[in-house]
């Protein structure tokens, strides 16, 4: 085999190496840390209760700009998440609660 | 005689190779893992939220249970943001939220759940234990100083005051025994004075009464004064208003049209000051 050939086989051989060592260390052993996550990116299940929460603060207060607020911190999914909200919460059986959402995303339609 | 070689040997040079692609390598796939493709957590729970949207959780926790009174589900609520201590947490973002100027009747939420998780701090004992402000503009009933004691037709054996109520306010219904408009010596505002005793006429500390007017509404506990009786409290009225006073919650009797007037108290020499005085006896829901 040609010298030169043995160099580049050898540098391929290396740096399919080095490529597997870098992904099973920055993958597997110290992946990148999210440690100040932020609402949307919440699981289903954690913004629909954060969704019902926001709810029962409205109804507690009356405050529609503070649940607007609330509710737009959930980002571009926020409409989504309300939708989940009032299916996940009749689903449970909790009709109160479905219908305590219903209300806020009604009056959040409201300009 | 050979010349001297200055290369090095073949097997070397190809192992100087691999290294290379090796180094090469490897700072590639950490730069694929690292920057260009990193491990997304788009699933996360809310213990991995920021210190700030952690605060706002334990804010509608608090708001919450103030809603519903269902402190199962505030704990469980609390419980997904992984602390330690939940009580002390949802004290500790009162005291902030104190700080920025959040409403009363927020910081009274905070506070009573705060104390149902045994975190209260002295500085937020006061929001669940006396009356103040209320956030509507009028009227705005203050606590009184320290009024003076309406003598109690029946001697109470004194069990031992607390200042924090120690029973669900939800678990006890009152009836109104006796309601009695009074002059009393001594300067300052009309009161609404209310006892509450049990069924052996004992006053009951930690009971929940609430007084509404048009407009406002406020809510403080007996057993705060128990150098009158660990079952009193008492309420500033505040002239032309009329209130109405409920004590414990569901299934107590509700008392209206408790106004203070402008009577003159021929029977008091020197200042006075008139009050209401209820007496309610607990009865079995």
């Amino acid at each position: 085999m040609p010298v030169a050939l043995k160099r580049v086989l050898a540098a391929l051989v290396g740096l399919v190496i080095g490529l597997a060592l870098g992904g099973v260390i920055g993958w597997v052993l110290w992946p990148v840390q999210y440690y100040d996550t932020d609402l949307p990116d919440l699981r289903a299940e954690h913004k629909v209760l954060y969704v019902q929460m926001v709810s029962e603060q409205w109804e507690l207060t009356g405050d529609l700009a503070q649940a607007r607020a609330a509710v737009a911190l959930l980002g571009p999914q926020a409409e989504q998440t309300l939708t989940q909200a009032v299916a996940a919460l009749e689903a449970r059986g909790d009709a109160r609660g479905a219908l305590r959402v219903l209300k806020l995303t009604e009056a959040l339609k409201q300009p | 005689m050979r010349p001297v070689s200055v290369q090095a040997p073949r097997r070397a040079r190809v192992g100087l190779w691999a290294t290379l692609g090796l180094v090469l390598g490897l700072a590639a796939g950490l730069l694929m893992a690292w920057v260009v493709w990193p491990v997304q957590y788009t699933e996360t729970d809310p213990s991995d939220l920021m210190p700030e949207r952690k605060a706002l959780w334990a804010d509608l926790v608090a708001d919450g249970y103030a809603l519903t009174g269902d402190l199962d589900a505030a704990r469980a609520r609390l419980n997904l943001l992984g602390i330690d201590d939940p009580g002390g947490f949802v004290a500790q973002v009162a005291e902030t939220r104190l700080d920025e100027g959040a409403s009363l009747q927020h910081i009274r939420a905070m506070a009573r759940l705060a104390e149902r998780l045994g975190g209260i701090t002295a500085r937020l004992l006061v929001y669940i234990a006396t009356p103040a402000p209320t956030p509507t503009p009028s009227p705005t009933p203050l606590p009184t100083p320290t009024p003076t004691p309406q003598p109690t037709p029946t001697p109470t054996p004194s069990p031992e005051p607390t200042a924090t109520p120690t029973e669900r306010p939800s678990a006890q219904v009152f009836r109104l025994m006796a309601k009695e408009y009074t002059c009393a010596a001594g300067a300052g505002p009309d009161l609404i004075a209310v006892f509450v005793l049990d069924e052996d006429e004992r006053g009951v500390p930690g009971v929940r009464i609430e007084v509404t007017w048009s407009g406002g509404s406020d809510a403080f506990y007996t057993g705060l004064k128990p150098e009158v009786d660990p079952g009193y409290a008492d309420f500033a009225m505040d002239s032309g208003v009329e209130y109405a006073v409920t004590v414990g919650t569901e299934g107590s009797e509700v008392v209206r049209g408790l106004r203070a007037t402008d009577e003159p108290c021929p029977d008091v020499e020197g200042p006075s000051h008139h009050r209401w005085v209820l007496r309610f006896r607990r009865t079995r829901p």
